[in-house]
């Protein structure tokens, strides 16, 4: 089997310290070295307070500046290729209603944004009790413009947090990895992982919790310690 | 997944962790969802979006190849954004017109003279021309309940009232100018507008989607993609496919090409077989030298509808550094996780 592990590698030391969930201001964060990238977030688009103060084109310009990004996401985690124009178009109206609600303080607009159209697509993809196929490159080549404005890779260069998110990633073991990758880029659940990979449904459930828990705290916000769940916990 | 919190006993900011941990990856389980929101409700300090920017970020992180909407959907799109824009604007201007309203209602309500709103306009609130005035008062009357039915349905009935009021009070003679009208008039005028301005808006929603339609362009020239890649200096030279002795593989040519720098690669097949996706899909594996070599990294599925040349872009799952290898699989439709290889197709050697 591709993906056995050593069980009693993967599980922390069941170290007891709690640590309650709280957000880092700037100035602690700068303290503690975990500084975040703010104005490699802060020079893209800030499309978004724009809208929210009723400015008419930003709404357009969020149209030509995320639509690849939504889009990709959008291919990714839906089954077909009409329930990803759907999604889109839900996504850009939650995007444009709340507009108002993003703080450009806490994160960039492309993570911003990602973070609304994966909430959207995994809250479709409940209603619709289906998994998402992976996209088929053939129809990636019909029927598209390209974005007029911005290009994807501009937008993730844009996101610092996705930088960090990368590094924090490599620091994970490779069958971590892959499990963390299932679940997010393929918006696969822990058993369905459990069922591809043969690794028992309880390590998956560790590795995806702790993976992002981990993650997070890369992203420089004090939350709960990933290495301080005990295996009880985080597979329950 | 049902929580055994009871039985575990263990810390709730640890539970919200867990729970956000799940909800950023995959939809909750009912019961679940409820246990959360009860959870955040005794920890309002807790911000329940960081985990999901967390996957957000993550997300962002795997590279891709730009992928385009198609047309039709940006048209849609574009509609949407217009209703979005043209709805916040009227509710802004609803609520403009609303506290103007008011504000007028109150100054009327203060002079000596009226106890409450409309009349007619200024100098046939003064003439001696009962009739006049009174057809007045009717065009007046219909206006501003055009105005009131669109700014503020609510009021109609108190500012009939009042209309009534002025009416009597006009026929008895000369009075006092008080140019309501001028007032309540440009509610009115901003009701004429709104009309004329919605058909405008629609009409233009209509010409941006008809135009979005038939700005459709040709797909992405992959070939000059990659000839372009090419010729940049900065791609590995193609490597050739070499055909297994998988059925249909032996006369298939071509040539992948992969840009660490990029992270993207074009694959170039000559006579490969055309594949029926509703049985199989061809799958791509990558093996890199940042990655162990029983995770080769996904390429990403393609399907082949056609002899001859056909060229195909890379969709890397992971960082790809330094390939060794490129396997082509036959999977099931939809492609796999992890390939048996027992339909190993074409493979080529990195550089």
């Amino acid at each position: 089997m591709a993906y056995a592990v050593a069980t009693n590698q993967l599980f922390g030391g069941g170290a007891t310290r709690v640590a309650v969930t709280r957000r880092l201001d700037e100035r602690e964060r700068m303290t503690e070295g975990n500084i975040k990238p703010k104005s490699a977030g802060q020079t893209a688009a800030n499309i978004l307070p724009r809208i929210a103060a009723g400015e008419r084109t930003a709404v357009q310009e969020c149209i030509d500046t995320y639509g690849g990004l939504v889009w990709s996401l959008a291919r990714k985690l839906s089954p077909t290729s009409s329930e990803a124009e759907d999604a889109v178009q839900e996504i850009f109206i939650d995007l444009w209603k709340s507009a108002a609600r993003y703080d450009g303080a806490r994160s960039s607009e492309t993570t911003w944004v990602a973070m609304i159209a994966r909430r959207r697509l995994i809250d479709r993809r409940r209603a619709a009790q289906r998994a998402p196929v992976l996209s088929e490159i053939s129809d990636v080549m019909l029927e598209t413009i390209p974005d007029p404005v911005r290009r994807y890779d501009q937008l993730i260069e844009a996101s610092g947090e996705a930088a960090l998110a990368a590094k924090a990633m490599q620091q994970l073991k490779p069958t971590q990895q892959v499990v963390l990758q299932m679940a997010v880029y393929q918006g696969m659940t822990h058993p369905e992982i459990a069922q591809a990979t043969g690794i028992p449904l309880g390590t998956v459930k560790t590795f995806v919790r702790r993976g992002l828990i981990h993650i997070r705290r890369a992203l420089g916000v004090r939350t709960v310690d990933a290495a301080s769940f005990t295996e009880e916990e985080v597979q329950a | 997944m049902m929580s055994n919190e009871t039985n575990l006993n263990f810390n709730e900011p640890r539970r919200i962790a867990l729970l956000l941990a799940d909800r950023a990856v995959h939809a909750l389980p009912d019961e679940e969802v409820a246990e959360l929101t009860a959870l955040l409700a005794r920890h309002p300090e807790t911000d329940d979006t960081e985990i999901d920017e967390a996957a957000a970020a993550l997300h962002l992180a795997k590279p891709v190849l730009p992928e385009s909407m198609p047309s039709r959907l940006r048209a849609r799109l574009f509609v949407h954004a217009e209703n979005f824009v043209f709805e916040k604007e009227m509710a802004s201007e609803t609520m403009s017109a609303s506290s103007e309203k008011m504000a007028a209602l109150h100054e009327v309500a203060a002079e000596p003279h009226i106890q409450s709103a409309a009349l007619p306009i200024a100098h046939a609130a003064t003439s001696t021309d009962s009739s006049a005035s009174s057809r007045q008062l009717d065009v007046s009357d219909s206006l501003a309940e055009t105005a009131e039915v669109l700014a503020f349905p609510s009021a109609s009935s108190k500012l009939g009232q009042s209309r009534r009021t002025v009416s009597q009070t006009t026929s008895s003679g000369p009075k006092p100018r008080v140019d309501i009208f001028g007032r309540m008039g440009w509610l009115a005028a901003a009701a004429c507008l709104a009309i004329a301005f919605a058909g405008v808006r629609e009409s233009r929603q209509l010409q941006k989607q008809v135009v979005a339609l038939k700005a459709e362009k040709a797909p992405p020239d992959y070939l000059a993609l990659r000839k372009a890649m090419l010729s940049q200096g900065n791609a590995l030279k193609p490597v050739d496919w070499t055909p297994t002795a998988y059925p249909g593989m032996q006369t298939v040519s071509g040539d992948v090409v992969w840009s660490d720098a990029k992270q993207e690669g074009y694959m170039r097949f000559v006579g490969l077989p055309a594949n029926d996706p509703r049985q199989q899909v061809y799958q791509l594996w990558i093996f890199a030298a940042n990655q162990e070599e029983t995770h080769p990294v996904d390429g990403g599925v393609f399907n082949v509808n056609a002899n001859g040349e056909v060229i195909i872009p890379i969709t890397a799952k992971l960082f790809v550094e330094r390939p060794s290898l490129f396997a082509i699989t036959i999977e099931k439709p939809g492609g796999v996780v992890v390939s048996k290889r027992d339909k190993l197709a074409l493979i080529a050697k990195g550089v």
